[in-house]
């Protein structure tokens, strides 16, 4: 995965370099738009994290071009108090924005679901029962109460979702969920399906999970 | 003390003696502008009526015996015949001198009213030309008799008296100023010795001084301000003690950690922990420098609210936005349920209340807890609440979570600075919101905040 930081003042653009990269990402830096652009011209990159506060051409106008003309996806990083011109970020097409100064790990959480949001191409509101999904944001919404599920927790729900009273195999979640087949994750999926079944229930959902014995989980509602 | 007691006292005299200077001159504007001319009319009157006698009923053999039974009923009298001869019945005058011209006047038969003049006491001297004349004709001779009260008269026993009065009225003043100026220099002495000792920071100096006046107040606010004074030194050197052990600890740890690291034998997995721990103690310095740095200008006298509408349910929504990553990295659920409220109130530090609640509901949860946001508004009333599932809260300590560093004892161990809550209450006394907590231990904690919208 290749990555894109454009951002002005060099610390910063080090600093999220330096995250960004030690998470496996690639990533190549700009001091303005203009650099950015240039850039591009030759290459191709999967995400931007573009600042707002450049001079020269400034973070939403490059936002605009890169969304709507280059179809990068982008996360504007914006100052504290600008938050009012969240609204102005999203209608130049940024996926998401954070605001500065933020923990890199927030960094690595937006990156990591703007990159799975485009990865899966999936829908991205799933409707079951009482019970809404929205994959987007990661947020679960049943009887105008918003939830936000544990990750691990979300992707099984959703992917059972998206199948709705279907059988998914235990195997499938595995490795949907944890990237990996092997059997150290039998258990953790109890435990796991087991949280989802009392969360939906303390909750008021009308959805259930049921148990296929041997081979898997089936959501219905 | 000196000065204000001879500032007391100068001015008693001052007021004093302009007083009677002022009342000399204004009694002297109405002597000479109207009782004057009451007197000498009067006189003038009087010794017509002595002429008028002498000439229908006396002749020159009686004229002396009768003037000086005249003279014995309170007048001086003096007359003058045409060749100059004169003589004076009565009390002697103190001066005789009087101008020819008048005498010569008063035997061509003019009357003569005295000699004029702005100032009374002049009216009053014992002066030939104080007197009045009128003419006399008394066998074919003519007389001129000046006539007026006897100086004794005017100032009998009674004046002496009422001088006496007026003496001792003034005397008695001077004194009872001096009495009451020590009366009151006296308290002001006392306080300006209690305000030397609470500059040399001595707190308990106590002043027994019991008055209903003024001064009486000055000494209570005295004394509240005392009693402050001393509460704040008490909490400014608890709250020193608290904030150098609170810096203390992270940078002794830093120091300590660190020189391990110098040592060459260290395995790259101790290394690790090493760092980590620095890392750590470098952030809980951090934060503890943020947030002492807002509760002091919280402290501040008035603090600039910047109000504006704020959407309590939308910032509550972006705080929990920004804090995901921090539930997902510790497998906590968070549901929330909002009501669209809306707020006339400070954005910055709104959003620091459900900052520093939200973390708290995170630090101090258990793996795989929960957490519960919830807003309503209804009657413009707006409540907020954090619920978690997490460690709870003692009793005995639900009571002091608020003060500055007070710190529950497994919170100790966590990256808390003690100050979290305090800022939270500190900016609800500001926004006057009430925050109450509900809590038990190992169940979890309950953290509600309630505004009342005042449209």
């Amino acid at each position: 995965m290749k990555i894109l930081v454009v951002d002005d003042d060099p610390n910063i653009q080090q600093l999220v370099s330096i995250h960004l990269s030690r998470e496996g990402y690639q990533v190549i830096c700009a001091e303005s738009a203009e650099h950015a652009l240039q850039f591009l011209e030759n290459e191709q990159v999967d995400l931007a994290v573009v600042d707002v506060m450049m001079p020269g051409m400034n973070g939403y106008e490059l936002t605009s071009i890169l969304t709507q003309d280059l179809q990068i996806p982008v996360i504007l990083l914006t100052a504290k108090g600008q938050l009012a011109d969240k609204e102005q970020g999203f209608t130049a097409g940024s996926d998401d924005y954070i605001v500065k100064p933020f923990e890199p790990k927030e960094l690595l959480f937006r990156v990591a679901v703007v990159l799975r949001r485009i990865d899966r191409m999936v829908e991205a509101f799933i409707q079951l029962g009482n019970m809404t999904i929205d994959r987007q944001n990661y947020e679960i919404t049943i009887q105008n109460e918003t939830l936000l599920f544990p990750m691990k927790e979300f992707e099984l729900l959703s992917l059972l979702a998206s199948r709705a009273n279907k059988v998914v195999t235990r195997s499938e979640l595995i490795e949907r969920t944890w990237g990996d087949d092997l059997a150290d994750y039998e258990l953790t999926l109890n435990t796991h399906i087991n949280r989802i079944r009392d969360r939906l229930k303390k909750h008021g959902a009308n959805v259930e999970i049921q148990t296929i014995r041997g081979i898997g989980y089936r959501l219905e509602g | 003390m000196n000065t204000l007691y001879r500032q007391f006292i100068v001015a008693t005299i001052t007021i004093l003696s302009v007083s009677i200077i002022v009342g000399l001159t204004l009694a002297n504007i109405v002597y000479v502008v109207y009782t004057q001319q009451k007197v000498t009319s009067n006189n003038i009157k009087t010794a017509q009526s002595i002429v008028d006698n002498m000439e229908h009923l006396h002749d020159y053999e009686t004229l002396k015996p009768y003037l000086q039974s005249v003279s014995k009923l309170g007048y001086q009298l003096f007359i003058v015949d045409s060749q100059g001869n004169q003589e004076h019945f009565g009390n002697p005058f103190d001066s005789y001198h009087i101008e020819p011209a008048i005498v010569q006047a008063v035997l061509n038969g003019e009357l003569y009213e005295g000699k004029q003049s702005f100032w009374m006491m002049n009216h009053f001297s014992n002066a030939l030309e104080n007197t009045v004349g009128v003419p006399l004709a008394l066998e074919h001779n003519s007389y001129a008799l000046f006539m007026k009260p006897s100086s004794q008269l005017l100032f009998s026993d009674f004046h002496t008296i009422l001088l006496g009065f007026i003496l001792a009225v003034m005397v008695l003043s001077i004194i009872g100023v001096v009495w009451m100026t020590k009366h009151l220099i006296r308290p002001i002495t006392l306080l300006t010795e209690a305000t030397k000792a609470l500059s040399n920071e001595n707190f308990n100096y106590e002043l027994n001084i019991k008055r209903n006046d003024e001064i009486g107040q000055l000494i209570e606010a005295f004394h509240d301000m005392r009693v402050q004074l001393k509460h704040n030194e008490e909490a400014r050197k608890a709250f020193i003690s608290n904030v150098s052990h609170d810096f203390q600890s992270p940078l002794l740890n830093i120091q300590g950690y660190a020189e391990l690291l110098l040592d060459s034998n260290v395995t790259a997995q101790q290394r690790k922990m090493y760092v980590e721990i620095i890392n750590e103690e470098a952030k809980r310095l951090a934060n503890l420098t943020k947030q002492l740095l807002l509760l002091t200008s919280l402290d501040q006298d008035r603090y600039p609210l910047k109000l504006e509408k704020v959407r309590v349910d939308e910032q509550l929504k972006q705080l929990v936005r920004r804090y995901q990553w921090r539930l997902a990295e510790q497998n906590i659920e968070l549901s929330y349920k909002l009501e669209q409220a809306e707020l006339v109130t400070d954005k910055e530090l709104l959003m620091n209340v459900w900052d520093n609640l939200l973390t708290n509901a995170i630090k101090y949860n258990r793996e795989n807890g929960s957490i519960h946001v919830a807003c309503s508004a209804h009657n413009d009333v707006v409540e907020v609440s954090f619920t978690d599932e997490g460690l709870g809260i003692a009793e005995q300590d639900l009571a002091l979570i608020f003060e500055r560093f007070y710190q529950v004892d497994h919170a100790r161990k966590s990256d808390g600075s003690g100050l979290g809550l305090s800022i939270v209450d500190q900016i609800a006394k500001l926004l006057g919101a009430q925050v109450s907590v509900v809590s038990e231990v190992n169940k979890g904690s309950s953290f509600t905040v309630q505004f009342k919208n005042k449209e």
